[in-house]
């Protein structure tokens, strides 16, 4: 248990304290969880069209998910945004690729892929064998490492 | 999910069992409530325990090995609370997030009560669960994400070798082995992975009889058949599932000798 989280314990109302989260010390999931966290501060109603809050099982599951894929090399920095059913989505729209994984927990979440290039287009709900998400993540990171080599030979 | 033919031994050397079903965590859940599950099992379970927390485990495929994982500290966590029969050969764990029950053996005499009478036990010790948590708006059916079973045998060995008890340990030095580890797959009908089955054998001294025992711990863990929620889980068979990979896992790493000793049916 670190200081801060004595102190936090001798408290009666710790409403108000920040969250706290360990560091991975990976700094893309690092990055990601900060974005993850940030959705805590929305209430019923963010969009004025009725959204519901991100659930606490869909805020978990975005720190879960990303803690167990974001740690490879080359993986650009998803954008993390709440889903109005009060979902976290994951999404990255960039080097030809549309990659959005909506979780509803750590065991619940809608994937959709497409590769400009390759014409590849799937959607599935995945629970506990994420082969596939892992597989869109690679083809990500190797995009963007192929982008990145030829920005140095150019 | 199709379960072949199970092995069974009249006379096993089990020590403790569990089952244990994991769900999405009961946020309202709360300390006040663990107080009144204590009543409500207290006729066969009047003395209670606090302890340590599990963690969450869920057995994932697909991913390579990640970072330690996260801690996510928002309030006070609510401990894991032990239901313990008067005799103390039985169990039941609780916290927000793990319905647990044990039978662990006494008396040297005691009798292993058998799997199907334990898992009838438990089904309906889980049932009661249920009913109190629904009639208590604490949550609907169970959002169950894993089905686990660990089971825990000792050997004597003070009269055998290691090679009278294990399969293929005619190269390991008696006195040497400390312990040996395997993780396996678990595949269900159509090959897709469904949980892990781990395996653990320990030598060492026993305090408690003073002998040197080996001792063989499984743990099977498997995610639920179903595919959608709220979709009726069929505990029994999951459980059954788990309980036939153990027992033929633990068939197949011992010895003939022993099955004759431990009365392997045909």
């Amino acid at each position: 248990m670190t200081d801060l989280q004595v102190v936090q314990s001798l408290l009666t109302n710790t409403a108000d304290l920040p969250t706290q989260i360990r560091a991975s010390q990976i700094p893309l999931v690092d990055k990601v969880w900060g974005k993850i966290v940030d959705l805590k501060s929305l209430s019923d109603n963010w969009d004025s069209y009725g959204a519901l809050k991100p659930s606490d099982s869909a805020i978990k599951g975005a720190l879960e998910i990303s803690r167990i894929t974001l740690h490879g090399s080359n993986i650009p920095l998803p954008d993390v945004v709440p889903v109005p059913n009060g979902n976290v989505q994951l999404e990255w729209s960039c080097l030809g690729i549309y990659l959005e994984v909506e979780i509803q927990s750590d065991t619940r979440l809608t994937v959709s892929f497409e590769d400009l290039d390759t014409g590849e287009e799937w959607e599935e709900e995945l629970r506990f064998n994420l082969h596939k998400l892992t597989e869109a993540i690679s083809a990500l990171a190797d995009k963007n490492l192929n982008k990145r080599r030829l920005q140095l030979v150019n | 999910m199709s379960l072949q033919a199970s092995v069974n031994f009249n006379n096993p050397p089990i020590e403790e069992v569990s089952y244990s079903l994991q769900f999405r965590p009961l946020e309202n859940l709360h300390i006040g409530y663990l107080g009144r599950l204590w009543e409500l099992f207290s006729s066969d379970f009047p003395n209670i325990e606090q302890h340590p927390r599990l963690s969450h485990e869920i057995e994932r495929f697909g991913i390579t090995e990640s970072p330690p994982a996260l801690q996510i500290i928002e309030q006070a966590l609510v401990p894991r609370i032990f239901l313990v029969s008067d005799s103390g050969n039985k169990l039941i764990q609780i916290q927000d997030d793990r319905f647990i029950f044990n039978w662990r053996k006494r008396a040297p005499d005691e009798k292993y009560p058998r799997f199907e009478n334990l898992v009838a036990e438990y089904i309906a010790l889980v049932g009661r669960f249920e009913e109190f948590l629904k009639a208590n708006d604490i949550s609907g059916p169970l959002e169950v994400d894993q089905v686990e079973i660990t089971n825990v045998n000792y050997i004597d060995s003070t009269d055998l070798k290691l090679n009278d008890i294990f399969c293929d340990f005619k190269n390991v030095p008696d006195q040497e082995l400390e312990q040996v580890v395997f993780r396996q797959t678990l595949r269900g009908d159509d090959s897709e992975p469904v949980g892990r089955l781990y395996s653990a054998i320990k030598t060492g001294l026993r305090r408690k009889a003073n002998k040197r025992v080996h001792s063989i711990q499984f743990t099977g863990r498997v995610h639920p058949f179903q595919s959608a929620p709220g979709e009726e889980m069929d505990v029994a068979r999951e459980l059954r599932f788990i309980r036939d990979k153990i027992n033929l896992a633990f068939k197949k790493i011992t010895s003939d000798q022993m099955h004759n000793i431990w009365g392997l049916e045909n």
